[in-house]
């Protein structure tokens, strides 16, 4: 009993000893993962594999720089594949050869979307990548294809894996059934090459679409934008508003950019001055309680900062019958209109304040220092 | 060293500042050191970081606009003795920053699910956080991986701004390097899940916001992980419980009682089987092996080890479970609030009957 544990732990010293030699051959049970099976590359990798490793993405700036100036991509990706393609991974080469038929269709996909009219070289024009991605996608390649995946061992265990759900699915380990070691799949150096080379793929897709991906960016910040303009700083709308015109008018989402552009005005209350005007003697400010039946404001600018619209309403007073009117809206803080409490009388012309506004609270004082004017030049 | 990025995105309720999500990481990094690797060997901190995603203002944005519209309409008329000055004062008042369930929660859940300009723009906000962040991550890194914890209404606002940039195949007129043909995420972890409840234009079952390979074009993400507690009543009226998803989907249904609020995300997160793949999928999967997290979940005690007063409060779990049975599972959202606050109401005693020791875990933000 004690010499089997003995024996155990020797094995599993042994087995630790070979992992970080990186010479472990497939199928070999460890206690411990070594790092360059799940952690990121630049946990593990050592500064001569950054200076010399033929799968290494520093390649891309060194030994294939010239080729992809000039604009051999599908070359550059052809050799790559080529030089995976001449490894010996032994009794793993069923792994080998599932990695390189999505290697094979990868190329394939690669040669199709870059030999689109239109993109010459490699894609760095925002137009460019737009055709590139497109046509990218249509071979169902992209951006992540070759990412790391969490997948299931044969025991419903996770484990690390590429191209889950596939015929070419593998896995990096397995758990024992114990499950408190793993069974490495492939060997330390075959997982060092492999997740050197799909980086360095990667890399090399992903930028072909770095503009398209900032630009998504300016988009969705535009969206943003907009919305804060509409809501915040456009017409105000009561809840009931919001409510109605949310259903009406349903905003549009994604790959529209905010909002709908548009909205309905309902019964909308708000403040006001209603003046006549005969004579300037006969200059009277009155403040009513303005009603917006119904209107409709069209908003329009890139980021939807103006606006315009019109609306029926009604105007109430103490000293008079209700009025009813027309009002043109040219600015979120004012709006004017005309409004008629008699038909047989000349209209009244009217302001109204949108309730959400800074005008709305500094109204009583314009209103105030009005009536001031008045006492002083003795029109009262 | 490009670290994992873990989004969280809060639930209902007010959520100011980053505290909630402060509060959120330090839980998970409590429930990481209960495990060997990250005690001895490499800090969660060294793997991931987490990566706060609110909309809280937004949601009191709305309210706070429709009470100063109220107080402005009211004070002016007041003020120049207009009648019907109080017209909108039932406006005024409601501005969601009180710390009552109704007023903060409910509100937020009714402005989410019938305001759909209001949705719409916490949609866009949450899209654009993320989706900043993921861009920021893979020029970094272009192996760079992400996952994401959203909590009760936020897993509804996750699952709606996910589907819709999931599905678009263009952002204007570019097309979308974001979207399910080019992007996913290493997993999504959904607690207290409301998405089917408030679902709007995608529908929860029908959603691209389904774990899968990237080979597909209809996955979003790697892992999925729901999990529900048995008295939770917010998620009651139409839980999301999707058939056939296959193994990439976990749904874990919880019973355990360490606290007050079990709704509360904390709460959620004390429990080995929520805590144990979210810490796995921002670190490493050997982190913690299979036979620690068997063990983990074997020796976790339904109630707490210290808590008091355990015989009444399981007197009181008894009339909750009577209550919660009560909520119909295929009614909506509206035919349910006065249960759904009946069932909070009763947590609350349950604070109070089952003492301090209860009341002081209260289980996080909900």
């Amino acid at each position: 009993m004690k010499h089997s544990r003995h024996i155990i732990r020797l094995t599993v010293f042994l087995g630790l000893l070979l992992t970080n030699l990186s010479i472990l051959s497939a199928q070999t049970v460890v206690l411990d993962v070594p790092l360059e099976y799940e952690e990121s590359i630049d946990v593990w990798e050592t500064d001569g594999e950054r200076a010399s490793s033929p799968y290494h993405r520093n390649r891309l700036d060194d030994q294939y720089a010239k080729s992809l100036e000039e604009g051999f991509v599908v070359q550059v990706v052809g050799q790559l594949v080529k030089r995976f393609e001449n490894e010996d991974w032994g009794p793993n080469e069923v792994e080998q050869s599932k990695i390189l038929n999505r290697l094979n269709l990868f190329h394939t996909a690669m040669k199709f979307a870059l030999a689109q009219p239109g993109i010459e070289g490699i894609p760095n024009q925002l137009v460019e990548q737009e055709l590139f991605l497109r046509a990218f996608n249509d071979q169902h390649f992209g951006l992540n294809s070759l990412q790391m995946q969490i997948l299931s061992d044969s025991n419903g265990e996770e484990v690390p894996g590429y191209f889950g759900g596939q015929a070419d699915e593998i896995l990096l380990y397995e758990w024992t059934a114990e499950g408190d070691s793993v069974r490495l799949l492939l060997e330390p150096k075959q997982v060092r090459q492999w997740r050197f080379l799909q980086n360095t793929l990667s890399t090399l897709v992903n930028n072909m679409a770095d503009k398209l991906r900032s630009v998504n960016i300016r988009d969705l910040t535009l969206a943003v934008d907009r919305w804060e303009n509409f809501l915040e700083r456009g017409y105000s709308q009561m809840p009931w508003e919001s409510f109605i015109n949310g259903y009406l008018i349903r905003p549009p989402g994604l790959p529209k950019l905010g909002p709908p552009g548009h909205q309905w005005i309902i019964l909308h209350p708000s403040v006001g001055f209603e003046l006549k005007v005969d004579s300037v003697d006969e200059l009277r400010v009155k403040e009513v309680m303005n009603i917006e039946l119904l209107g409709h404001i069209h908003y329009w600018g890139e980021r939807l900062d103006k606006l315009w619209g019109l609306s029926i309403s009604t105007t109430l007073r103490d000293d008079m019958d209700p009025g009813l009117g027309v009002q043109l809206h040219l600015s979120r803080n004012w709006n004017l209109g005309v409004s008629w409490h008699d038909i047989e009388e000349d209209p009244f012309l009217f302001m109204s304040v949108d309730l959400f506004s800074a005008a709305s609270r500094e109204a009583p004082r314009y209103l105030a220092a009005y009536q001031e004017q008045r006492k002083k030049l003795g029109l009262d | 060293m490009s670290k994992h990025t873990l989004f969280l995105v809060h639930g209902m309720g007010i959520h100011k500042d980053a505290a909630w999500s402060d509060e959120t990481w330090k839980k998970i990094v409590e429930c990481s050191e209960r495990y060997p690797h990250f005690k001895s060997v490499k800090k969660l901190e060294d793997y991931a970081e987490p990566y706060p995603v609110g909309y809280d203002d937004l949601m009191r944005g709305t309210l706070a606009r429709w009470n100063r519209q109220a107080t402005e309409f009211g004070d002016f008329m007041r003020g120049n003795e207009l009648q019907a000055a109080d017209s909108l004062d039932w406006l005024a008042g409601f501005t969601g920053t009180e710390a009552g369930f109704l007023s903060s929660h409910v509100a937020d859940v009714i402005i989410y699910r019938f305001f759909k300009q209001a949705s719409a723009q916490i949609r866009s906000q949450v899209q654009l956080k993320i989706f900043e962040r993921v861009k920021a991550g893979k020029e970094v890194d272009v192996d760079a991986s992400f996952s994401l914890m959203s909590h009760s209404l936020g897993t509804s606002v996750t699952h709606d701004a996910l589907a819709e940039m999931a599905f678009a195949p263009t952002i204007g007129a570019h097309p979308n390097t974001f979207d399910v043909k080019n992007f996913q995420f290493k997993s999504l972890h959904l607690l207290a899940n409301v998405s089917r409840l408030l679902q709007t234009t995608v529908k929860a079952y029908k959603s691209p916001v389904r774990p899968g390979s990237n080979g597909s074009t209809k996955r979003y993400c790697d892992k999925m992980y729901c999990h529900r507690h048995e008295l939770d009543p917010i998620i009651k009226p139409k839980p999301f419980a999707p058939v056939a998803w296959g193994a990439n989907f976990t749904m874990t249904n919880l019973r355990h009682y360490r606290a007050w609020n079990v709704h509360g995300w904390l709460h959620y997160l004390d429990h080995p089987e929520v805590h144990i793949p979210l810490i796995r999928s921002i670190s490493k999967t050997s982190a913690i092996p299979p036979s620690q997290v068997r063990k983990a979940v074997d020796e976790y005690s339904r109630f707490g080890d210290g808590l008091e007063n355990l015989a009444a409060a399981k007197d009181k779990l008894a009339t909750l479970h009577s209550q919660i049975q009560s909520i119909e599972e295929d009614s909506d959202f509206g035919s349910n609030i006065k249960n759904l606050v009946g069932t909070w109401a009763g947590l609350e005693q349950l604070r109070a009957h089952a003492g301090d020791t209860w009341a002081k875990m209260g289980g996080g933000a909900v």
